[in-house]
């Protein structure tokens, strides 16, 4: 792994981070 | 023992645990692929790899909006309301795709660039789509009448389409940053064979996330409706 490591695993931890919010409204909407 | 009972809208229409096996098991692959199978670009490095996601949010974003289009012009010409549910959750899908690829970028272009955003014409035109995408979530809430509201975002939804050529194309339009299509061009992929394999894989995996999340957010509007 290079020096720009931490750009490459920021950009993966966010994409999952965003997924899984998404994830988390809609089961949360329709429990509403 | 109790037994807890999710009405059906929470338990979700029967496709979607299919869905959702395939889109964890084709997307574990892909960031296999993506994260040690690739080799890593001989002038960027790993930082690149930023890549098999990036593409991935751009292209589902492209479809999520077309697919708008097509609902929209179902609606205006039929009134089902089917229609309008797969509009709007469309393009609450297409603006998080939008979003991710645009903050995905910024991430790949601090360290290729050296800047996080420059106003390019790739750049601009993704994020006036975005905003115009949230305009059309934003539309709809404006009216509580169900056919007037369905009827104006149909309108707004299928003009606003013509965002997704413009943005494409906008890299080969002037003499720009951003780079121009290695894939989706006239001719072969411009892009080594592995590193091509699975940006096609990590696409699957997008591609099967949005119809699951597609499919989820329909069910989620039509509860919505048919709910006292």
């Amino acid at each position: 792994m290079s020096g720009d490591a931490g750009f490459l695993v920021s950009a993966y931890a966010l994409t999952a981070i965003v997924l899984a919010g998404y994830l988390v409204s809609l089961r949360v909407r329709a429990r509403r | 023992m109790t037994t807890t009972y999710y009405p059906r809208v929470v338990r979700g229409p029967r496709i979607l645990p299919y869905l959702a096996g395939a889109t964890a098991i084709v997307g574990a692959i892909a960031l296999f692929m993506a994260l040690v199978w690739a080799p890593a670009d001989a002038v960027q490095g790993d930082v690149q790899r930023i890549m098999y996601v990036h593409v991935p949010a751009a292209w589902l974003a492209y479809l999520a909006f077309v697919v708008v289009f097509l609902a929209s012009v179902a609606w205006l010409w039929g009134r089902s309301p089917v229609a309008d549910a797969v509009a709007v959750a469309s393009a609450e899908i297409g603006v998080l795709f939008t979003a991710l690829a645009i903050v995905l970028g910024s991430i790949w272009a601090k360290p290729t660039w050296g800047v996080w955003w420059t106003w390019e014409p790739r750049l601009i035109t993704t994020a006036v789509m975005l905003a115009m995408y949230v305009g059309y979530l934003l539309l709809r809430s404006l009216s509580s009448d169900f056919e007037r509201r369905a009827t104006r975002a149909a309108v707004v939804g299928a003009i606003a389409v013509l965002n997704v050529p413009v943005v494409h194309l906008s890299v080969t339009w002037m003499n720009a940053l951003h780079q121009l299509p290695s894939v989706l061009r006239p001719g072969p992929p411009a892009l080594d064979g592995r590193m091509y394999a699975t940006l096609l894989v990590a696409v699957a995996a997008f591609t099967l996330l949005y119809a699951y999340l597609l499919v989820a957010r329909v069910g989620l509007e039509r509860a919505r409706r048919s709910a006292p």
